[in-house]
This record gives structure tokens, C-alpha cells and sequence, in this order.
């Protein structure tokens, strides 16, 4: 397969294709621009399906990228080293069933298709492991809906009058819905779930709330950022995430100002987003940071980083053990110098994919991997899938399914031909998960906290609705037409196929098992064992 | 019938307290609930409890406040705002106390860490995951039989029950509803043990307990003897009259509960005019007072204690949307046939702001501890602050 990068997805349209053969007629491997912060080569959104890129375009801006680092301006760090990726050496067994499905519903929605486990039958466990990882997109298939792409201004509601503020207000969420329905699309039509999850996963870990913020495209620049930096590096994610609108509106930087600091981000950038909670920093280190990142603007009419020179501390600070004339890109590197980061994410990431209790032996190797591999994401969350924790049978059905799990893969697995994205949203809501709108600062908590009296019953209202729509005789259809083909091909599988498919473990209730076709599916996904992954 | 009915209350004592802590949750008052109304989005103390004599309020409002005439004299130096009005006889019958003041040092003042704070009282720099009911529960759980360690109206936040593994239930829109709905949910095996399938069955088991129980005391049929005024006049609702209803119709059928949450949305006001402030006041103030006569007449109103609280006051300064900011200190309201009615804690003076905000003057947590020690009777300096007296 030449030329197919695997982590930049199969699908090499576009320009990432041409970068590279630019780069590598210059001798030089494919950097990332995004390394070069602060010099004003902002990489800006593409997305693959729309009008090539102008080739002239492409050359002039990668050139000038090349120039920089060329003439030393830029330290940056190779892109997305796939060697983790190469082919595995010994390739004992193809994949078990059992197998495949545990790694499809953890790196997906909970619940796989019964076409992807087969696409991974033929492969021993670690190719898939790969296979998964490579299918990782950098970009979403779907444009991004129209309003958020065209110019606007992120605009001072304090200053406005009572009637102004209520119209922006009330067009800054058109756009955090169009935003929210365009995602809920990608999700059911990407041939990459954990693409998604790990979108969303980001988007918890770095929380900005659309209701604060109030500039659709300032979410929507965040969000490509978190996609396009979510298996890549961490350090630059990290950055990227930090000198972003989104960020800086939503944790005051805007307000952070010389002789005035604002210490709301300096202080959540190590709790949340790098140290964890007291964790190898101190109230000095806050405001210390606080100095440093004071100037971090956003250019109101295009939601892009700009450093306000007057409103920047010039003087010499100490954060970290680390004394000088910091600015805002050393305190982030500083951080990202502390032991302490590795193990935060590491931790993090096998909440989220492994079990909601981590072993500290195997995190800390883990950890140390990761950060000597300079903080590459894709190595580590390949150790974490093939690790033995992940892989032990006793693992399976360990978590909770998120809201977007049970509602998109449902819907996915029965082959809805297309939800309606509005109704998709209110479920999730429901079930306590409004996307671009995370309850606070420290995101979704996940793990229990999703289940609740009220989620519980509005998880079996939404697992009734679909079944009802499903039914080849209903009238009321909230979600569409299953594909009939598709559902009838599922329900002729044996009771004990049906279970081994849709239930991550045995089921509980005693009536699950009873029936066929359809009526057992909907018994199946009415036991409780559905609700975990 | 469960078992532990036929064994009395000594059977629901938790078995795995101290012989000191037994002792102390023998003597607790389980048989009082706590009804708390979350008012939310900061409401704006200075023009609930109005300094009708002070110059500075009127200088700091020139098109906000509250006109002297209008307001319900207390004392020579404050009055309550005219849609308080239906309150009035509770307080001149020293059934309603107001706490003036109350705050924290080094407030914050973002809604979202601000209710966090009143939630968990925790510091103001401290992150803390459990609510403060939460961690009290904890260390003494509700008896065994009761129908659930607390009950959530309105909307599914769970305030000072966050975090809990308590029994939990949460009944919103549409209670008929909400219980057939329950009704209908398989119970399935209760297990131990604290994995994920184990606390997905014990919450559909903490839901059809309550639930079963609330169904079979048909609420619904209950005669009330008054009416709520339930109508929705700043949506989105559920309005208080409509929740005080419900809270009304739970206790006199006899549902057992440590704690009933209320909540009401539109507090916010930056930029509304301040009738709108007057309408949630009025909601306020006729679903209170229709409680209380309720409650009266069932012979509750011993046993029931409520009190509002908000993530923070709002700026002694109006804006230029003839509205107020997000602010700091504010008074808050216990009503109940056991408050001592009065005045507590101390007006902020308006001519020493920080920032241009109130400066508090009683920590929040003052008003914990007397629910914790007074009204339940439970856990004696379970905060630092001093609880205040308020309840006899």
C-alpha cells in the first residue's frame, strides 16, 4: 500500500498526501507545523472531501514551514512516528469473536457491528489492535456545517443591551446546535469510532462549555484541534488546546493581564489538563504561571491566538523550580517537563479504555514509555489495548457504557439509515451528556456517575423508543427506518450468537434468553448487562 | 413487606458504626426533613432583603431598587421585597428567620464553582466530589426503611447529595410519569460489591423502592385542604408552586425522607427587569406560604424545616442592563414550625465593597451546622463554623 499513512487515515485526498511528497522531495520528514507556535504558521481547518487545495498554496505554506525550521526558529517534534504500528513479528492465532468484540465495543460505541468483527476475524490480535489505530482520521468526513465556517465576531455581551444579548445569545446556540447535530452525524456515519471516542474523550479532558464560551467557530477550532491532535502528540495537543479561543475565552485568559493576573487557567492547564489535582505544583506555581501566560488573547473576528504585547509580564518568574522570563509557551513546556504528566494521562486514558481501576505497576511502565517516546499518544494507547489487563476475559462488561455509547451504537448496530441527529441529542442530553457543553471545568465524570434513577429510566425509554422503531409494524418511528435487510441478517442468529453480540457478559435477567429474532434482541438490550462494555 | 419492617428500627441501625457514632444515630431525628430550595443562578439578596435606609443601596440602584414605599418594613433598617408579601404571617408568627450575610472568604463567582462550593461546602480553593448531605449520610445513613435518603424535584441536580451512593431518586417533570415508567423497570439481582454492573442494579433497585413505595400511598388522591398555584409565569418551569406540591403531597402520604430538593432556574438576572426578579420572589413566597398551611393542617409542620440557598448574591452595583452581576454575600430563609424566627448574621454594609462586592459576614456553613446538629440532631461539629441557634 504506498503512500497510505495510517495514522492520517486510509483516505489520503488532500493535502496531507502532498505534504509529504513535498517534504520528502526536501529531505526531510514530515514536521508538524503546530510545533512552531507563536511564529504565525497556524495550520487552519481543511476538511477532506471539499475542493482540493490550491497546489500552489500548499507549497507556499508548507515551504514557509520548512524555511522556519530550516533557519531554526521552530523546535519541533516528528509527527506521528507510526513504527508502533509495523507489522506484528510472531502472528500466532487469528482473533477470537470474543476477542475481536471486546476491542471493537472499547474502542468504539460500546456495542460493534457484527460486519466489523468480521472485517477483524482474519487478523491475529495485535494486527487488529493496529488496524484499529491506523483507521484513526485526523479530520471528520463531514464538512462542518456552513454558519460556523463563515466569518463572525466573537462580540462583548456586557456591553451590549438587554434585546442585543438575548439575539447573540440565542445565535451563539443555533450554532452550538448545527455544531452538536454535524458531530452526532459523523459519529454514525464514520467508518472510525474511536476517532470519536477519543474526540470526545479530549473534549472532556480539555472542558469548555459552548454556554460560556458563545462563538461557534471558536468550539469548532478547538474541536478540529482535539481531532486532529488526539492520537497524535500530547505536548502539542496540549498547546494547541491551551492557545486556543475556545480555552482562553472559557478560562478568563483573556482577562489574564499584567499586574492583574487572572490565575483561572494557569491553575486548571496542571490540575486538569497535565499534573492532576495538587499534584507537584503549589499555590506559587499557580500564580507564577498566572504571570506567565498573561497576554494570551484571541483575535475576536477569527478565534485565532494572538500575544498582547502590553498586557504580557516581562519580568523574571519562578514556576516550577524554573526561574527566568517566562512566557506562556515556556510554562507549558516547563510542564510538560514534570514527572508527574505521564502517569495523570496514562491513569486517565485506562479509566477510559481499560478499567475504572488502574494497576500502578503497569501505569507506571506504561508512563515511562510514554513520556521517553516524547508524549506519542498512539504507542501508548496501543499499550494500554494490548495490555493483559485489557485483554483478560474478566475485564469484559468492567465499564459503563457513556450516553454516546448506548445511543449511537444501538443505533448503529440495528442499522438505522439516519437518526435523526435532533432526537439523537436530546437522548444524550437526558442521559446526562450534552456535547460542546460538559458540566463544569472538570468535564464529564464518567464511570457511575452516569447512571442515575432519572438516567436509568430515560436509558430504557430511549432503548424502547429504538426498539419500537425497529419493528417492521410500528407507525411511531423517532429514529427512522432500520435497515430491514441488515436487522433481518442479525436476527437469524442463533439465541447464543445474539447474546456473544449485543451483551458484553452474561446476562442477569433470566427472561433475556428467551425468544428469537427480533424479540430476543429486545430482550437482550433491555437487561442491564447492556449497559456496560 | 421487607423484612426489616417486622424488626422495628432497631434492625435498621447500620451495623457498621462505632458503639459512639450507634449512639449518636440512635438519638438523630430522622423523623424531620430537610427541604431545600435551590435557587438558581445567584439571587440578588440586596433587593430581597432591601436597606430601605441606607443612601448607598439607592445610589448603587438608581433604577433597580426596591422604593421605600414598597417595601415590608422588618425593622427601622430593613424590609423584605413587596412579593414576599405571603410571607408575611410566618414571620410575624416566628416561623421564619432570616440569615443575613452569609458567605465565604475568597468567593468565587462563577455559577459553576459557586454551587460546587455551596454544594460541598468546601473551601473556596478546595475541590471536594461528595455533597456535604453526601458525606454526612455517609458516616450516618437514613433508616434502612425509609424511602430514600433524598428525593430530587424539579431538575436532576443533586446539590448536597452529589456524589452519593445513597439512595437517591429523582422525580421531575410529569411524576405520574416518572412512576409508571418506574414501575415498569425490571428489578433484576441486587448484588454486592462495587463494580459497575452492581451499581447499575442497586440504583434500579433504589428506584423501584422508592417508587413502589411512593405508588402505593397514591399520592395523587391525597386532599391537600389549599391549593398551589402551580402556573409557570417565568418558564421554564417546574415552578416552586408545583414542586411544593409534590414535597407536600410525598410527606403527608407518609413518604420518609431525610431530605426533599427543590430547584428554580432564572435567578441569573444580568439583564431582566426587575419585575421579573418580583415574580420569582411572589413563586417563591405563595408556594411557601401554601406549604405551610399544608403542613399545618397535616400536622408537619413540626417535622419539616425549609431553606433556600444560591450559588452567591449578586453585585450591590445595577449594570447598564438595569440588571445586577454575579456578586457574593446574600440572606437566606429557614421556614418551619421549629424555627426560631428572627433576624441572624449582619447586613454587609454598603460602603465597604470589595471589588464592588459585598463583603460576607457569616460563613455558610454556620447554617449547616444548625441543619446538621440542630434540626437532625446528628454529628456535632461536623463542620468547624458554629451552628447559629435558629432552630429549637
Amino acid at each position: 500500500m504506498p503512500n497510505k499513512d495510517p495514522v492520517l487515515g486510509s483516505d489520503l485526498r488532500g493535502i496531507a498526501g502532498q505534504t509529504s511528497d513535498i517534504l520528502a522531495r526536501v529531505g526531510k520528514s514530515v514536521r508538524d507545523q503546530k510545533g512552531c507556535h507563536g511564529i504565525g504558521v497556524k495550520g487552519g481547518f481543511k476538511y477532506e472531501r471539499g475542493e482540493p487545495m490550491n497546489k500552489l498554496a500548499v507549497l507556499w505554506r508548507f515551504s514557509s514551514v520548512v524555511i522556519l525550521a530550516l533557519v531554526g526558529g521552530c523546535v519541533s517534534q516528528t509527527v506521528h512516528d507510526t513504527g508502533y504500528l509495523a507489522a506484528p513479528a510472531a502472528c500466532k492465532r487469528p482473533i477470537s469473536f470474543d476477542e475481536a468484540r471486546h476491542l471493537l465495543a472499547r474502542t468504539g460505541f460500546g456495542v460493534p457491528r457484527t460486519t466489523e468483527i468480521e472485517a477483524l476475524r482474519p487478523l491475529c490480535y495485535e494486527q487488529a489492535v493496529n488496524k484499529i489505530l491506523a483507521g484513526v482520521r485526523r479530520k471528520p468526513l463531514l464538512p462542518p456545517p456552513e454558519m460556523i465556517i463563515s466569518p463572525g465576531e466573537r462580540t462583548n455581551t456586557a456591553r451590549m443591551t438587554a434585546a442585543e444579548r438575548k439575539a447573540y445569545n440565542k445565535a451563539t446556540r443555533k450554532e452550538t446546535t448545527a455544531l452538536e447535530q454535524w458531530w452526532i452525524r459523523e459519529m454514525l456515519e464514520t467508518d472510525s469510532p474511536l476517532s470519536e471516542r477519543l474526540t470526545i474523550f479530549w473534549h472532556g479532558h480539555f472542558a469548555t462549555e459552548a454556554r460560556k464560551v458563545k462563538f461557534g467557530r471558536m468550539m469548532f477550532e478547538q474541536h478540529a484541534a482535539l481531532r486532529r491532535n488526539a492520537l497524535g502528540n500530547f505536548g502539542d495537543l496540549l498547546s494547541d488546546i491551551s492557545k486556543g479561543g475556545a480555552m482562553l475565552y472559557y478560562l478568563d485568559g483573556h482577562k489574564n493581564v499584567k499586574g492583574r493576573p487572572n490565575e483561572n487557567f494557569a491553575r486548571e492547564v496542571m490540575e486538569l489538563h497535565s499534573m492532576g489535582e495538587g499534584q507537584g505544583y503549589t499555590e506559587n506555581d499557580v500564580r507564577e504561571g498566572a504571570r506567565a501566560f498573561t497576554g494570551w488573547r484571541v483575535n475576536m473576528k477569527t478565534g485565532e491566538f494572538r500575544l498582547a504585547k502590553n498586557s504580557h509580564d516581562r519580568q523574571a518568574k519562578t514556576f516550577l523550580g524554573r526561574t527566568g522570563y517566562l512566557d506562556g509557551d515556556d510554562a507549558i513546556e516547563t510542564i510538560l517537563e514534570q514527572p508527574g504528566v505521564a502517569p495523570f494521562i496514562t491513569t486517565k486514558l485506562w479509566r477510559e479504555f481499560v478499567s475504572p481501576h488502574p494497576d500502578p505497576v503497569e501505569v507506571k511502565r506504561l508512563a515511562t514509555d510514554f513520556r521517553n517516546s516524547g508524549y506519542q499518544l498512539g504507542p501508548l494507547l496501543k499499550g494500554l489495548l494490548v495490555s493483559s489487563y485489557f485483554r483478560d476475559p474478566a475485564n469484559r462488561g468492567a465499564l459503563i457504557k457513556s450516553p454516546v455509547d448506548l445511543v449511537i451504537g444501538t443505533l448503529r448496530l440495528l442499522n438505522f439509515a439516519a437518526p435523526s441527529p435532533k432526537q439523537v441529542s436530546v437522548d444524550q442530553r437526558r442521559m446526562g451528556l450534552d456535547l460542546f457543553d460538559p458540566p463544569d471545568v472538570n468535564g464529564w465524570k464518567g464511570g457511575t456517575e452516569w447512571i442515575t434513577t432519572t438516567s436509568t429510566l430515560f436509558r430504557r425509554q430511549f432503548l424502547l423508543s429504538v426498539i419500537r422503531s425497529a419493528k417492521p409494524q410500528s407507525t411511531k418511528r423517532p429514529y427512522g427506518m432500520a435497515d430491514t435487510e441488515a436487522l433481518r441478517a442479525i436476527a437469524e442468529n442463533s439465541p447464543e450468537e445474539l447474546r456473544k453480540l449485543i451483551l458484553a457478559t452474561a446476562p442477569v435477567m433470566a427472561r433475556s434468553m428467551k425468544g428469537r429474532g427480533l424479540a430476543l434482541i429486545e430482550k437482550l438490550l433491555l437487561d442491564p448487562v447492556y449497559q456496560l462494555k | 413487606m421487607k423484612r426489616r419492617k417486622f424488626l422495628g428500627l432497631t434492625a435498621t441501625t447500620p451495623l457498621l458504626l462505632s458503639p459512639f457514632a450507634r449512639a449518636a444515630w440512635a438519638a438523630a431525628r430522622w423523623d424531620r426533613t430537610l427541604v431545600l430550595v435551590e435557587l438558581n443562578g445567584g439571587n440578588d439578596g440586596l433587593n430581597t432583603v432591601v436597606p430601605y435606609t441606607d443612601p448607598n443601596y439607592y445610589d448603587l440602584r438608581p433604577n433597580i431598587a426596591i422604593p421605600r414605599d414598597q417595601v415590608l418594613q422588618l425593622d427601622e433598617k430593613r424590609g423584605l421585597h413587596p412579593g414576599f408579601e405571603p410571607l408575611m404571617p410566618l414571620w410575624k408568627n416566628r416561623e421564619m428567620a432570616i440569615i443575613e450575610g452569609l458567605g465565604y472568604p475568597e468567593p468565587n463567582l462563577s455559577h459553576f464553582r459557586g454551587i460546587d462550593i455551596w454544594n460541598t461546602a468546601s473551601d473556596s480553593k478546595e475541590t471536594l466530589v461528595d455533597g456535604w448531605v453526601s458525606r454526612l449520610f455517609k458516616r450516618y445513613p437514613p433508616p434502612s426503611d425509609f424511602t430514600a435518603d433524598g428525593i430530587i424535584l424539579g431538575r436532576n441536580a443533586m446539590g448536597p447529595l452529589q456524589g452519593s451512593k445513597g439512595r437517591t431518586v429523582s422525580l421531575l417533570k410529569n411524576v405520574e410519569k416518572t412512576l409508571k415508567q418506574s414501575s415498569r423497570v425490571r428489578r433484576g439481582p441486587v448484588r454486592d460489591g462495587d463494580d459497575a454492573l452492581a451499581h447499575i442494579l442497586r440504583k434500579r433497585a433504589h428506584l423501584r423502592d422508592a417508587t413502589d413505595d411512593i405508588i402505593s400511598r397514591h399520592i395523587g388522591d391525597i386532599d391537600l385542604g389549599a391549593s398551589f398555584s402551580t402556573e409557570v409565569i417565568t418558564p421554564p418551569g417546574p415552578s416552586l408552586g408545583e414542586q411544593f406540591e409534590i414535597a407536600a403531597r410525598l410527606l403527608a402520604s407518609g413518604v420518609k425522607t431525610p431530605l426533599i430538593k427543590l430547584f428554580r432556574i432564572k435567578f441569573d438576572t444580568h439583564a431582566d427587569p426587575p419585575e421579573l426578579h418580583a415574580e420569582l420572589l411572589s413563586e417563591l413566597a405563595g408556594a411557601v406560604s401554601t406549604f405551610a398551611e399544608v403542613m399545618k393542617a397535616k400536622g408537619l409542620w413540626d417535622k419539616v424545616l425549609v431553606m433556600t440557598y444560591s450559588e452567591f448574591g449578586r453585585r450591590p452595583k445595577e449594570n447598564f442592563s438595569l440588571g445586577t452581576d454575579h456578586g457574593t454575600a446574600a440572606p437566606h430563609f429557614l421556614f418551619g414550625g421549629r424555627v426560631k424566627g428572627g433576624l441572624y448574621g449582619e447586613q454587609p454594609p454598603l460602603d465597604d465593597l470589595d471589588n464592588g462586592n459585598l463583603k460576607h459576614r457569616l460563613h455558610f456553613r454556620s447554617l449547616y451546622s444548625s441543619v446538621v446538629e440542630e434540626w437532625w440532631n446528628l454529628a456535632p461539629s461536623f463542620f468547624e463554623e458554629k451552628p447559629l441557634g435558629v432552630v429549637g
